[in-house]
C-alpha cells in the first residue's frame, strides 16, 4: 500500500511539473521545435531544469545501497544503439 | 526492465497520480490546465498512436531518454533525443512551412 502511495505521489508531483512548465500545453510543445517560425524555448527550460535535478539526484541516490521500497535499483541495461532506437526515436519525433 | 503482472499495480498508480494533477493544479491555482491544441482532432489521435508505437519501439521518450538518461549519460538515450528532437523539429518544420497554413499546420 505504501508503494502505490509512494508511486501515486510521484505521478502526481510529475504531472503538476509538466503542467507548470507549460509542457502540457501541445501549442508550446509544438511551438519549440517551430524554430522558422513561432519558436518558444520553454521546453528547453523544462527540459534543462528536470535534466540537472535528475543528474544531481542520481549522484546521490545511486550511492545509496538500495532504495527504500524495492530490492534493487531498476536500471536500463541495454548499450546497443540498434534500430529500433533509431526508428522509434524517429517515429516519437514524428508523432 | 522487463514487463510482468506484478508491475501492474504500480504503474497504475502512477497514472492515477498523473492524471490526478490537473486537479491539484487547480487547487493550488485555481486555474483550470491551459491548453491549446493548434492541430485537428484527427491529427492528435494520429500523432498520439505514432508517439506510442515510437516510445515502445525506441524505449523512452523525453522524460525517459531526454532527462533520466541523459542524466545518467548513457549513449542510448543521448542519442535517442538527437534523433527524436530533430524528427520532430523536420515534422513541424514540413507541417507548417512547406505544406502548411503558417501557424496550425497541415495536420
Amino acid at each position: 500500500m505504501m508503494r502505490f502511495l509512494m508511486t501515486f505521489a510521484i505521478g502526481l508531483i510529475f504531472g503538476f511539473g509538466i503542467i507548470l512548465g507549460g509542457m502540457a500545453n501541445p501549442a508550446k510543445v509544438l511551438n519549440f521545435f517551430d524554430v522558422a517560425g513561432t519558436w518558444d524555448p520553454s521546453l528547453a527550460f523544462v527540459m534543462g531544469g528536470a535534466l540537472g535535478v535528475t543528474a544531481l539526484g542520481y549522484r546521490f541516490v545511486l550511492r545509496r545501497p538500495g532504495p527504500r521500497m524495492a530490492d534493487v535499483f531498476h536500471l536500463p541495461t541495454l548499450r546497443s544503439i540498434d534500430a529500433p532506437l533509431i526508428a522509434g526515436s524517429t517515429a516519437f519525433g514524428v508523432g | 526492465m522487463p514487463t510482468s503482472r506484478s508491475d501492474w499495480g504500480w504503474r497504475a498508480s502512477l497514472l492515477a497520480g498523473m492524471v490526478s494533477a490537473p486537479a491539484l493544479f487547480w487547487l493550488v491555482s485555481g486555474q483550470s490546465v491551459p491548453v491549446q491544441v493548434p492541430v485537428s482532432s484527427a491529427a492528435m489521435i494520429i500523432g498520439g498512436l505514432i508517439v506510442g508505437v515510437g516510445v515502445t519501439f525506441g524505449g523512452g521518450c523525453t522524460s525517459g531518454h531526454g532527462v533520466c538518461g541523459i542524466a545518467r549519460l548513457s549513449p542510448r538515450s543521448i542519442v535517442a533525443t538527437v534523433v527524436f528532437m530533430i524528427a520532430a523539429a523536420v515534422t513541424v518544420y514540413v507541417t507548417r512551412h512547406v505544406f502548411g497554413t503558417g501557424i496550425g499546420g497541415a495536420l
